[in-house]
C-alpha cells in the first residue's frame, strides 16, 4: 500500500501543479487577467466618476493610421507603427485650450483644433501652417512654448528624422519654419522641454528611441526581437536654446547621458533632489530606466543607483511625477508591460524618501494595467487626492479587427525569437505572417481612483471602456469647468475625447503660472496650495511629462469640501519664491511672477 | 585518475553564464539575490542532511557533495528565472532542495530540483517570476560554451543519450511533422532549439543522473519523450514547454520506476 502511494506521488504532484497553471490561464497568451484585483461592489458604488466620449460631438473626430516608414516590414508593420501624439495649448491666449494632433502617416495631415469657448472645436491646422504637409519625415511629437522669447508661442515639431522648429509670425498670423534651428536629425519617441541650465532659454530634451538610422530602410528586428539588455537605441540629447538658436552642448559635456544609448521612450522632468536644477528621468525599453541628476546645468550625472536595479521593468514607457499622497514629495510613475505569461513586469511607482527611491506600486494598487503606455495623475473628482489614468494595448495584425480574428500570439513568437542567434533572427524568412497575430490587443484602460490612500481601478463603471490601442494621453479642461478631461491618441484608431461629467465633485482651483517676459512659460515652476484644513497640495508645471502628450499647462488642484480662498506658494524656475494670499477658488487664476509677496 | 563530478561542469557553465550575464548583458540580479539563492539552497540541503552527516564516516566529503548539489540548483535558478521580489530566490531555492527530500521513494528523489522549483513557482507564484533568460540566449559564444560544458557533463555522467534522444526527436519527428503537416518554416522549428536556455535544458537539466533512466535505450526514449511533449506544446503556442515537458515525463516515469537507488 505504502509502495503504491509512493509510486503515484510524482504524477499526483504533477497533476496538481499543472492544474493550477492551466487553471490560472498561465500557459497561453491572454489566459490571465492583466489588471489589478477588481474593486468591491461597495467601492464601485461609491466611485464618483462619470466620463463620456464626446470627440464627434465637440468636433475632435480624427483618427491615426498605422505607419512605419520601411515597407519591407510588411505584415508586422502595425506592431512597429509610429503612434500619434497630442499637445494641449492655448495658442491665441483666449483662455480656452486648443488641441494639436500629430499623425505620422504621410497622407494624414496634422490637425489643429481651435477651441471655440469650450463648446466645440474647429480644425484650422492648414491655415495656421501646422498641417505639416507634405511630410518629409513622419512627425513624432510637438511641444508648444515661447522658445524665442518674443511673447508668442512657437512649436518644436520632432520627427522620426529631421526635426522642425516653427515660430509664430504675428504679421501673417501663422507658424513658419525658423532658420534658427540647426539641422538635427534623430528618432525620438518623445521630447520634453525645460530650461535645463537656467539661462532663461528653453532647452529641448530628445528621448531618441532608435539609433541614428534612416527608418525608411531600417528593419527594427534587432530590437523588436532583441534580447533584454540591448543598448542599440538612440542617444538622449539636449539641444540648448540661446539668442542665436538651438545648439548641441560641447562634446565633452553630458558624456554619461550620451553613452546610455538605450531605447528611450519617455523623458520625465522634475527636480527630485530639490537643489533647484531640474533632473531627468528616462523610461527605457529593453534596459534599465535611468535617472540623471542635473549638475548646475553643465552636466547630467547618472543617479540610477538610487532606484533598486532589480525592480526596473526593462520596458519603461511613461514617466509622470506627482505628489499622489500629499506628502510634499513627488513620486514617479513608470509604466511597463504586464503581459502574463510572457512578461510580468508591472508598473512602478517610485517613492522618494529624500535619499533613495522605493517601489510602492504594489501596495498602492497601481502595478497592473496590461501593456501600459501613457499615464497621468490628475484629481478627476476634485477631492484633494490625485487619481491616475493609464492607457494600454499593443498593435494587432492588419487582418485582426475583432478579438476573435486573432489566431496567434505575437508575444509567443517574439519571446521565442528573442533568444535565437542574431545571425538567424535577422532573416525575414524566419518570420511567420503576422497578419492574424495579436499582441496585448483589446485591453481597456485603467482609471485608478485614489480612495482613502489606495487606488482602485474603476474605469469600467466610469465610462472609459474602449478597447483601442492607447498610446498618447493629454490632460485638458476644455470647457473650463474645473473637471479634468482626457484626450487619448490611439495607435491605428480614433482620437478619443473623454469629457469629465463627474456629478459629485469637490471645489477646485486652476493656476496659470506666468513667468517674466523672457520666460513666460515658467516650465518647472512649483506651486503649493495651503488649505484651511492644513492639507498642502503640491503641483509642478512640467506639461511634457507622461508619454507623447503635452498637457494643459495650467496647474489643477482639487480642494474637496473647502471652498474658501487659499494661499499659494510658488517657486519659480529661477529660484524666486512668492506667496499669493487669498486666492479665490472654483476658477482659473493667473499668477504672474513678481506680483506676489516675496519670500 | 579520479573522475570529475559531472555536476562541476553544470555549476561551472552556469556560474560563467551568470557572470557574463551580470557583466555584459545587464542580467538583473543583485548581490543579495545571488547570495540568498545559493545560501538558502546550501542551508536547506545541510539541514536535511543532518542525520546522514552525523552517521557519515567522511563528513567533509559528504558536506562537499551536498554543497555542490545545492549550489547547482541555486545558480541554475538564478540564470533561468527572473524576479524582482526579494524573497523569491531563497524561497524557490529552498523549495528545490526540499523537493529532493520530501518527494522521494526509498530509491531516491523524483524530480530534478531546479525543474521542480520552476514548475512549482509557475503554479504557486506565477506573478512573481518570468522564465525568460534571453539576455545571454542569443550569444553564439555562450551557446558554444554551453554545448562544450554540456558534452563534458553528459559524457562524464554517462547520460548523453538523453540529449541525443531529445535532438534526434526534434530532427526526425518535429521537423517533418512541422513542415509537412503543420506547414511551419523549418528554421522556425530548429532555431529555438539552439538558444542557450534550451541548450542548458537539453544538456544540463534533462540529463540529471538522479532522475533519468540508466539504460541506454531508456535514456534515448526519455529524451525523445521530453522533446515530443515540448514540441507539441510549442505547436499549440503554450509557454514554458521545456520545463513542463520534463516535469510531466519525469512524473510519469517515476510511477513506472520510482527513482534510481542512491
Amino acid at each position: 500500500m505504502k509502495g503504491s502511494l509512493l509510486r503515484w506521488q510524482g504524477p499526483a504532484v504533477a497533476a496538481l501543479f499543472l492544474g493550477l497553471i492551466v487553471g490560472m490561464g498561465r500557459l497561453r497568451a491572454g489566459g490571465g487577467s492583466v489588471y489589478e484585483r477588481p474593486p468591491s461592489a461597495e467601492i464601485l458604488a461609491a466611485s464618483p466618476f462619470a466620463f463620456h466620449e464626446r470627440s464627434r460631438e465637440v468636433g475632435l473626430a480624427a483618427s491615426h493610421r498605422y505607419y512605419f516608414p520601411n515597407p519591407d516590414t510588411k505584415s508586422y508593420l502595425p506592431l512597429m507603427s509610429i503612434p500619434p501624439s497630442i499637445s494641449v495649448v492655448d495658442v491665441d491666449e483666449d483662455g480656452w485650450m486648443d488641441v494639436y494632433f500629430v499623425r505620422p502617416h504621410p497622407e494624414q495631415p496634422n490637425l489643429f483644433f481651435h477651441n471655440d469657448h469650450g463648446v466645440s472645436f474647429q480644425e484650422t491646422g492648414r491655415a495656421l501652417g501646422l498641417d505639416d504637409m507634405p511630410k518629409q519625415d513622419p512627425g513624432s511629437m510637438a511641444f508648444f512654448a515661447d522658445f524665442d522669447r518674443d511673447g508668442h508661442t512657437d512649436v518644436m515639431l520632432s520627427r522620426m528624422g529631421c526635426h522642425t522648429y516653427l515660430v509664430w509670425n504675428e504679421a501673417r498670423r501663422r507658424f513658419e519654419r525658423s532658420s534658427s534651428f540647426e539641422r538635427y536629425c534623430s528618432n525620438p519617441k518623445m521630447v520634453n522641454v525645460i530650461d535645463f541650465d537656467r539661462d532663461g532659454w528653453l532647452d529641448v530634451v530628445f528621448g531618441n528611441y532608435y539609433p541614428d538610422v534612416d527608418l525608411r530602410t531600417y528593419l527594427p528586428l534587432a530590437h523588436v526581437f532583441g534580447q533584454s539588455g540591448v543598448r542599440s537605441g538612440g542617444r538622449t540629447e539636449i539641444m540648448f536654446g540661446s539668442a542665436t538658436g538651438f545648439h548641441h552642448p560641447p562634446p565633452a559635456r553630458f558624456a554619461a547621458l550620451h553613452a546610455l544609448q538605450a531605447h528611450t521612450t519617455a523623458v520625465g522632468i522634475h527636480d527630485f533632489d530639490d537643489d533647484g536644477w531640474p533632473d531627468l528621468f528616462l523610461s527605457d525599453d529593453y534596459y534599465y530606466d535611468a535617472l540623471f541628476r542635473n549638475v548646475d546645468g553643465k552636466d547630467a550625472v547618472n543617479a540610477t543607483h538610487l532606484m533598486p536595479y532589480v525592480e526596473h521593468g526593462f520596458s519603461g514607457m511613461n514617466s509622470d511625477w506627482a505628489d499622489f499622497d500629499n506628502s510634499g514629495r513627488m513620486s514617479l510613475y513608470v509604466t511597463n508591460m504586464y503581459v502574463p505569461p510572457f512578461a510580468t513586469t508591472k508598473n512602478i511607482l517610485w517613492k522618494w524618501n529624500g535619499s533613495s527611491f522605493s517601489n510602492v506600486a504594489g501596495q498602492a494598487g497601481v502595478g497592473r494595467c496590461g501593456w501600459a503606455w501613457g499615464a497621468k495623475f490628475a484629481d478627476f473628482d476634485d477631492d484633494g487626492a490625485l487619481d491616475l489614468f493609464v492607457i494600454n494595448g499593443k498593435a494587432r495584425g492588419l487582418g485582426v479587427h475583432d478579438r476573435s480574428d486573432a489566431t496567434r500570439s505575437f508575444s509567443f513568437v517574439r519571446n521565442t525569437l528573442a533568444s535565437t542567434p542574431p545571425e538567424l533572427r535577422f532573416r525575414l524568412a524566419l518570420y511567420p505572417d503576422f497578419n492574424r497575430y495579436v499582441q496585448s490587443g483589446f485591453e481597456r484602460s485603467c482609471l485608478f481612483w485614489n480612495h482613502d490612500g489606495h487606488f482602485e481601478d474603476v474605469s469600467a463603471s466610469a465610462g472609459i471602456d474602449d478597447l483601442e490601442e492607447g498610446q498618447a494621453i493629454a490632460l485638458i479642461d476644455w470647457d473650463n469647468d474645473g473637471r479634468v478631461d482626457l484626450l487619448v491618441g490611439n495607435n491605428g484608431g480614433p482620437l478619443l475625447a473623454y469629457h469629465n461629467e463627474t456629478p459629485r465633485h469637490g471645489h477646485w482651483l486652476g493656476l496659470a503660472l506666468v513667468g517674466p517676459s523672457h520666460a513666460r512659460d515658467a516650465l518647472g515652476a512649483r506651486a503649493t496650495v495651503q488649505l484651511a484644513s492644513g492639507k498642502r497640495l503640491l503641483r509642478e508645471k512640467n506639461p511634457g511629462n507622461g508619454y507623447r502628450g503635452q498637457n494643459d499647462p495650467r496647474l489643477h488642484f482639487g480642494l474637496g469640501e473647502d471652498a474658501s480662498p487659499v494661499g499659494v506658494d510658488v517657486t519659480w524656475p529661477d529660484g524666486m519664491r512668492e506667496h499669493f494670499g487669498d486666492v479665490a477658488t472654483d476658477r482659473y487664476v493667473t499668477l504672474e511672477q513678481g506680483s506676489g509677496e516675496r519670500r | 585518475m579520479k573522475r570529475l563530478d559531472a555536476r562541476l561542469f553544470v555549476l561551472g557553465n552556469n556560474l560563467l553564464l551568470l557572470g557574463f550575464g551580470l557583466v555584459l548583458f545587464a542580467l538583473q540580479r543583485s548581490a543579495a539575490q545571488i547570495v540568498s539563492s545559493i545560501g538558502a539552497a546550501i542551508a536547506v540541503e545541510l539541514l536535511f542532511s543532518v542525520r546522514k552527516l552525523r552517521a557519515a564516516p567522511d563528513v567533509r566529503a559528504l558536506v562537499k557533495d551536498r554543497v555542490l548539489s545545492a549550489s547547482v540548483a541555486g545558480v541554475s535558478l538564478l540564470i533561468l528565472l527572473r524576479s524582482t521580489e526579494p524573497w523569491f530566490y531563497p524561497a524557490v531555492a529552498a523549495l528545490a532542495i526540499t523537493s529532493k527530500y520530501v518527494l522521494r521513494t526509498p530509491r531516491g528523489h523524483l524530480f530534478n530540483p531546479t525543474n521542480f522549483a520552476i514548475v512549482a513557482a509557475l503554479a504557486l507564484v506565477p506573478d512573481s517570476l518570468q522564465v525568460r533568460p534571453d539576455q545571454f540566449s542569443s550569444s553564439p559564444w555562450l551557446m558554444v560554451m554551453t554545448v562544450a560544458f554540456g558534452v563534458a557533463a553528459t559524457s562524464v555522467g554517462a547520460v548523453w543519450r538523453c540529449t541525443a534522444g531529445y535532438y534526434a526527436t526534434v530532427l526526425l519527428v518535429g521537423l517533418p511533422v512541422g513542415t509537412l503537416l503543420l506547414h511551419v518554416k523549418p528554421l522556425w522549428i530548429l532555431v529555438p532549439e539552439l538558444n542557450t536556455s534550451t541548450l542548458i535544458f537539453a544538456f544540463l537539466m534533462i540529463t540529471d543522473p538522479r532522475t533519468t533512466p540508466r539504460g541506454h535505450r531508456s535514456q534515448l526514449l526519455f529524451g525523445g519523450l521530453v522533446a515530443l511533449v515540448h514540441l507539441w506544446m510549442r505547436s499549440q503556442q503554450l509557454v514554458y514547454s521545456p520545463f513542463i515537458a520534463l516535469f510531466v515525463v519525469t512524473a510519469l516515469r517515476s510511477a513506472k520506476t520510482p527513482g534510481r537507488p542512491e
